[in-house]
């Protein structure tokens, strides 16, 4: 390569360059964010192609309080917008839009019978359906038990007394089993039945909680339990985390774990609503389309249930379930799901109002179709994040113009 | 953790790879301003160090998300309570070989036949005349294709890597 940036670009992505001339490369980057960003994405596409070589495993770590302004500045500045793209779109699967043309119903089918394949297409509407990232590609890797590697321990339901002062107690149990600050563990002792205490937890860790009970009948050694709902956010919390990660089949065997546990204890509406609701996105997501509408389909029918579900909740969870009904073609369904489905703000509620236009639209109901259609354009704003879905809702005007 | 914003979770990632022996090792030698003369080059090279800091950072803003969205309260502030098991390596391995290959098949899949093959023999360190007797073509012409399919190819990157919404914003409100 003549150009001589263009020839040290070309000997880093070949790995030929010299530990010197690396980091003269690492230096000057510092000072180029460009030149950082060049650097990084050539590191991506080289690290990739190497499957075989692979980032040699953490060891212990020993912590070290160096860091260097100018560095965390450029790996802030073009590292972390790559992050947050990326996790906005790994880490919430459900959240992005896909384009889903639809297929002309029996209906359909037989009205347009005489148009050429190419006009049926055309007319068409296209639906706006949550975005399923990874299907079942993914490893079927088994979640992390407490004594496995890593950090990974499923969430515990029950804990020990670690140690008692006064009405300070401490347990064995901290965020990863769903403890917050407000969090309350009932105590009993080690062959009781009753509880002796309820723990009001103050501080948690990862690992271990504080707090102070209304009783001094504590001893270290006492059982500790979780409450369900903080046991139910625990698994869930680990499947989003899972989810984040691109493990979709661990996530979904914790979603499963929640909706069971959530289920086997005394715990609210609301959180066994938002157990089903993860599930079924993740059955969604794995193609279980039949464990994915039924457990939608629970969630849907306590929306009810108190504490009533308010309008975004209810929102995601007709909108799951009927991305579903679309993808089956089961328009009519699909229809009837969406009709219950609030006016929401955010691209769930633009997904909702174009689907429900083009719902409209295939059954002949142009008004109510163009109506929806410029309620879902409102809805999208002129936000550039949804411009995707814009271009999809005029086109579907367009359509809707032409028919 | 302290990654409400880019800047929080840059350092947040920067903190974790200061305390993994391998990527501290790298990060002192290429990045500090002005390391001991014998210094031994580190066991990474820079490709790979910068791979790492970006897997870490998404590692980092996805479980800032996960947390977020459960409105979770957690006392981070200790340090004590960022312990090893935050580190996890297997799961940084694989999120990172996730994100790579994701990156790399979207964007080496739109480059041209010609430019993907070069590019792909190149970084696996293949030299320029052992391409072109595979290939069929002359040393220039394979030159030619790298130089393009590597800018083309990290353009593509790139272009992931900007434009992403704020961190405050898309860990504050999710939606």
């Amino acid at each position: 390569m003549e150009n001589p940036f263009d020839d040290r670009l070309d000997r880093y992505l070949a790995g030929e360059l010299a530990p010197h001339e690396q980091r003269e490369l690492a230096q000057a980057s510092l000072d180029d964010p460009s030149l950082f960003d060049t650097l990084t994405a050539a590191a991506l596409a080289r690290a990739a192609s190497r499957e075989p070589d692979r980032i040699p495993s953490a060891e212990t770590p020993a912590r070290r309080p160096w860091m260097r302004a100018r560095l965390a500045v450029l790996v802030g500045g073009a590292l972390a917008a790559a992050a947050v793209v990326a996790i906005a779109i790994a880490g919430r699967p459900s959240r992005r839009t896909e384009v889903l043309p639809s297929q002309p119903s029996p209906a359909a089918r037989s009205s347009a019978a005489t148009e050429s394949a190419p006009a049926r297409a055309q007319a068409a509407p296209v639906f706006l359906t949550a975005r399923n990232e990874d299907r079942t590609d993914r490893s079927s890797t088994a979640f992390r038990t407490a004594t496995g590697s890593g950090g990974g321990r499923l969430p515990k339901e029950v804990g020990v007394v670690a140690s008692v002062d006064g009405n300070e107690v401490e347990v064995d149990l901290g965020s990863l089993d769903g403890i917050r600050k407000g969090s309350t563990v009932q105590l009993f002792h080690a062959s009781g039945t009753q509880p002796v205490a309820t723990l009001l937890v103050t501080t948690a860790f990862r690992e271990h909680a504080r707090g102070e009970t209304t009783s001094g009948a504590v001893l270290a050694g006492d059982r500790a339990v979780v409450a369900g709902a903080d046991s139910v956010t625990a698994l869930m919390q680990q499947a989003a985390a899972r989810t984040a990660t691109g493990d979709l089949a661990g996530a979904r065997q914790l979603a499963g774990l929640a909706v069971t546990r959530a289920e086997s204890n005394d715990v609210s509406a609301d959180v066994k609503r938002r157990a089903l609701y993860q599930l079924g996105a993740l059955d969604r997501a794995a193609g279980a389309l039949d464990e994915a509408t039924s457990h939608l389909r629970r969630a849907a029918d306590a929306l009810d249930q108190p504490p009533a579900a308010a309008s975004r909740e209810r929102a995601d969870v007709l909108d799951e379930l009927s991305a579903i009904l679309i993808g089956r073609q089961d328009y009519a369904e699909a229809e009837r799901v969406l009709h219950g489905a609030p006016r929401s703000a955010g691209v769930v509620g633009v997904r909702i109002a174009n689907n429900r236009a083009a719902l409209a639209a295939m059954r002949g109901d142009r008004a109510t179709a163009e109506s929806l259609y410029r309620s879902a354009l409102d809805l999208a704003g002129t936000s550039s994040a949804l411009e995707a879905e814009r271009r999809v809702i005029r086109s579907n005007l367009d359509r809707l113009a032409t028919r | 953790m302290g990654s409400n914003d880019a800047e929080g979770a840059a350092q947040e990632a920067l903190k974790r790879s200061l305390a993994h022996t391998m990527s501290r090792a790298a990060v002192e030698f290429y990045f500090q301003d002005d390391p001991p003369a014998d210094v031994p080059a580190p066991e990474w090279r820079l490709d790979q160090l910068l791979a790492w800091l970006h897997g870490v950072l998404r590692f980092v803003v996805s479980e800032e998300r996960a947390r977020m969205s459960f409105r979770r309260e957690v006392r981070v502030d200790d340090m004590d309570a960022l312990d090893a098991h935050d580190h996890e390596p297997s799961r940084l391995e694989r999120l990172i070989d996730d994100q790579q290959q994701s990156i790399v098949r979207e964007c080496l899949a739109e480059l041209t036949d010609d430019y993907r093959t070069v590019l792909t023999l190149r970084m696996e360190g293949w030299k320029y005349a052992d391409i072109a007797a595979r290939l069929g073509v002359n040393e220039n012409t394979v030159a030619t294709w790298v130089r393009r399919g590597t800018r083309t190819a990290i353009e593509r990157i790139r272009s992931r890597l900007d434009g992403g919404p704020p961190l405050s914003r898309a860990v504050r409100t999710p939606e």
